[in-house]
């Protein structure tokens, strides 16, 4: 095989290669609109408030791991009570905070240590005490205070403590709307040809927008530089991708920041997994996995278009980058974890289409992406360049982005229609362009990175320090999660 | 998609054509020259690019469209939201017969207003939120207003509509006004596979005093979800008064129907039905199981119907089981009950032991504090758990 020969299957590669993603994108839009047409037609007149005089609702545990969270965790609490549910209690999981969490949340909601009695049907680090309030304005309120073990750990103490019918899994800091709670758990009601396991929903980008008590009053597009990339990066990740995945039911990840389980179920199961970073995406597979082993029914994971969910992004570049990283190795664990998926037909679509998604558009586009660079600096150096063809390619892709994602802002005006302004629409072009330049490649070297720590440095449980700026002012609080 | 699809095939033939011939249109490829010296998938992809900048493009501009188009809707809908709740607010203690010259121009004027299907939607939708929130004499002059503007033209569109949410809406106008004539259309409606429109043609019937609507789910093609069942009941217990056949219910041979039989005999306290509802315990269907367990639980009235529940407490799901061992607080025979419950403490689940332990905890403190010193971690924490929270 000569040269020429080569450099012909390696292009051919990676023409088809690109020709699947691209029609996987446009097949993406074509579902998602279908779906998110069907959902806002059928729920226009829907009045979500009847829910609360219902006979028949199930139960709902809200489940919030917090570590160091003392700035903004009264308040978060206080968001949470509001909620509008009929049977519900909220488990705050201080998971081993060194700031003063706990004393301040005992202080304000007038807590009680009580001996409270619970199942350790999962694993976790000990629980160090549970108070509720002797104030019956939060009797809805449990905090359970344990040692430090983790997001995954702290989760499942929570689930151990939990009495209910279902459990939503909340990051503590995430501003959700007083209705999220009833639009979640529609799904479990309404289906009757699917047993429904879990159902996940929108998550919209809460930097600089407005909150006050503990609810955004006012959507504002992101001010800060990297805070805009993720903007659109969410709109077309949940808008578009998970909804199209989801009419599928083929939806293989619900987000870890919000999201609603059968509790019977995810116990069977064993819980969250300690031993990844990916503990939402390794937690909603090994779930599907179990109804396809074990209970062989006709089973669905839901997915509620509305943004239900607000929270905040990394704002800072080192931050990003080891959010990012940490996902790349939450998702190659999972996919190690779970191979015996892959093309296996007795997962049905899952094992089909889904997970060989995840593995080969997912996992290894980054790859191929840097693969491609290497490859294109080793044909310019060889004069083997075809400059005309690789411009051609170079703003086909780019138009193909930009065109993308603007259907994503137009989808997201044209449904939930949530910012304003003609600046939000001048600086969603700009940064629709910049992305391709910027972000994108960023993106894929943080996927790299992801990689090179999970296989080369073995780095497969580090979350990294995160740190949040508080929304509306408040003082910044650096978490650093567990390492 | 469509246009993108369409572009995209015009595009395939213009490869091939030096001139293009249609009828009078005759347009010449002036990029054939170009075109015909390059490979046909670059040409595909150079033209893909031009497609995706022109798509592109179009997708903004109906972006700002759509913002703006909304941003006026907002405010007209705010506008007219506020001026005919004033209007309203005015004439529903008017006696629209006998009216003054000026009311009666205010009246035209409105009327001419109403022309526009938009300004009547909102217009519907306040008149039925003032009458689904108020009562007696107001609620029976919201009829009056709408028999005044005769929007059954109106709502006959609507309902005939293909469109989903135009005849979800004429659905629910149809039952909040008791609009008469489309019985037999809804009753269609009802046997549609759409679960939506399923369960709002239902209510709409159930609103319009159908009662039998209900025998009409035993034919409906529809399962019936555990969100119909609440709807339904709900529905039915708005109503002032109900004529339902319960035992029919009772005994359908559909499973969901059985389930929404119970529910509504235990709402309504339909004790007569305690035989056909024994029967049903043990249903090889959960939902009939437990709530034939709720609806038995909930007519119980002599000791012989603890004894029974007691008797198939194995039978019953873990939320019917916690019902029984609830209710045992009230059995006549206080040691039947305590011994029961320390049964149940002894080998059954968690949340088990933990209701068994607080109904314990009122009927005999004593045998409480025997199982707190239990060899089962167990029984010990949940005793201490009682004991700490009670005294």
């Amino acid at each position: 095989m000569n040269i020429i020969h080569l450099l012909d299957l390696i292009n051919g590669f990676y023409l088809v290669y690109a020709c699947i993603l691209f029609l996987i994108y446009l097949l993406t839009a074509v579902l998602s609109v279908s779906g998110l047409k069907s959902y806002v037609n059928k729920n226009k007149y829907l009045d979500y408030k009847s829910m609360l005089s219902f006979q028949k609702l199930p139960s709902v545990s809200i489940i919030a791991p917090a570590y160091n969270e003392e700035e903004t965790i009264v308040e978060n609490i206080k968001c949470l009570l509001s909620i509008q549910y009929q049977d519900f209690e909220i488990i705050v999981v201080n998971d081993g905070s060194k700031d003063n969490s706990l004393s301040k949340i005992i202080e304000y909601f007038d807590l009680i240590k009580v001996e409270k009695a619970y199942e350790s049907n999962l694993v976790c680090a000990p629980i160090r005490g549970i108070y509720t309030s002797t104030n019956p304005a939060y009797n809805h309120l449990m905090i359970v205070d344990k040692e430090n073990g983790g997001k995954a750990d702290a989760l499942n103490a929570g689930i151990n403590v939990s009495q209910k019918d279902l459990f939503l899994a909340l990051d503590v800091d995430c501003i959700i709307e007083p209705d999220a709670l009833l639009k979640m758990v529609k799904p479990f009601l309404d289906d009757s040809k699917h047993v429904v396991i879990a159902s996940g929903g929108v998550i919209r980008i809460a930097n600089s927008c407005e909150v006050a008590n503990g609810r955004i009053v006012k959507v504002n597009y992101a001010r800060n530089f990297w805070a805009k990339f993720q903007v659109l990066e969410y709109f077309r990740a949940f808008t578009m991708g998970r909804m199209a995945w989801s009419k599928l039911n083929g939806l293989l990840i619900i987000s870890g920041a919000f999201g609603l389980f059968d509790r019977r179920r995810v116990v069977k199961v064993g819980g969250y997994d300690k031993t990844t970073v990916g503990e939402d995406l390794e937690l909603v597979v090994r779930l599907r996995r179990y109804m396809h082993e074990v209970e062989k029914q006709k089973y669905r994971v839901a997915f509620i278009p509305d943004p239900l969910c607000w929270t905040e992004v990394p704002e800072s570049y080192e931050i990003l980058s080891r959010q990012r990283n940490r996902w790349t190795r939450g998702g190659i664990d999972t996919i190690l974890k779970h191979k015996k998926m892959l093309f296996n037909p007795n997962y049905g679509l899952i094992g089909m289409v889904s997970f060989p998604y995840w593995v080969f558009f997912e996992w290894l586009a980054p790859v191929l992406q840097f693969v491609g660079i290497i490859y294109f600096i080793i044909i310019t150096f060889l004069g083997l360049l075809n400059l005309h063809t690789f411009i051609v390619l170079l703003l086909f892709v780019f138009s193909f982005s930009v065109m993308y994602s603007l259907f994503a802002v137009f989808y997201e005006a044209y449904t939930y229609n949530k910012y304003h302004g003609l600046s939000y629409i001048v600086q969603v072009l700009f940064f629709i362009i910049l992305e391709m330049l910027i972000y994108q490649p960023l993106n894929m070297y943080f996927s790299l990175s992801g990689n090179y720590d999970f296989f080369f440095k073995k780095n497969r449980k580090g979350w990294g320090v995160m740190t949040r700026t508080g929304f509306s002012g408040n003082k910044a609080t650096s978490s650093p999660i567990k390492l | 998609m469509i246009i993108l699809f369409a572009l995209f095939i015009w595009g395939c033939y213009f490869f091939h054509v030096q001139r293009f011939s249609w009828g009078i249109f005759n347009i010449r490829n002036n990029y054939y020259a170009t075109i015909e010296h390059l490979p046909f998938w670059l040409y595909i992809a150079e033209y893909l690019v031009f497609v995706f900048f022109a798509v592109s493009i179009l997708l903004l501009v109906l972006t700002i469209l759509y913002k703006r188009n909304k941003r006026i809707g907002a405010a007209l809908e705010y506008k007219y939201d506020e001026r005919f709740a004033t209007l309203l607010g005015k004439y529903l203690y008017v006696d629209l017969e006998h009216i003054s010259d000026e009311q009666r121009q205010e009246i035209l004027t409105l009327k001419n207003e109403l022309r526009n299907i938009y300004a009547k939607r909102i217009f519907i939708n306040t008149l039925r939120r003032i009458r689904t929130q108020t009562v007696g004499a107001v609620r029976e002059r919201t009829q009056v207003i709408y028999d005044y503007f005769q929007f059954d033209l109106f709502i006959r569109t609507y309902l005939f509509s293909p469109h989903l949410s135009k005849k979800i809406f004429a659905l629910k106008v149809i039952a909040d006004f008791q609009v008469k004539g489309y019985d037999n259309y809804i009753v269609k409606l009802t046997k549609l596979n759409n679960d939506i429109l399923h369960s709002e043609a239902l209510v709409t019937l159930l609103k319009l005093d159908k009662f039998y609507s209900l025998m009409l789910l035993d034919y409906s093609k529809m399962k019936l979800t555990v969100w119909d069942i609440n709807i339904i009941i709900k529905t039915i217990q708005e109503m002032d008064s109900v004529n339902i056949n319960y035992a029919k219910l009772v005994k359908s041979e559909k499973d969901e129907v059985v389930v929404l039989g119970l529910m509504m005999a235990r709402l309504s306290q339909r004790v007569e039905l305690k035989v056909d509802v024994r029967q049903l315990i043990g249903n090889k269907d959960d939902l009939i199981n437990e709530e034939a367990f709720f609806a038995y639980i909930s007519f119980v009235e002599t000791e012989l119907d603890y004894d029974f529940l007691i008797q198939n407490f194995n039978l019953a799901t873990e939320k019917a089981k916690i019902s029984i061992l609830k209710i045992m607080e009230q059995h006549p025979n206080r040691l039947t009950a305590i011994d029961f419950l320390e049964q149940t403490v002894e080998n059954n689940s968690f949340i088990l032991r933990l209701e068994a332990v607080q109904v314990l905890f009122e009927l005999d403190i004593n045998t409480v504090m025997r199982l707190k010193n239990s060899e089962d971690k167990m029984i010990n924490d949940i005793c201490h758990q009682v004991l700490d929270l009670n005294l």
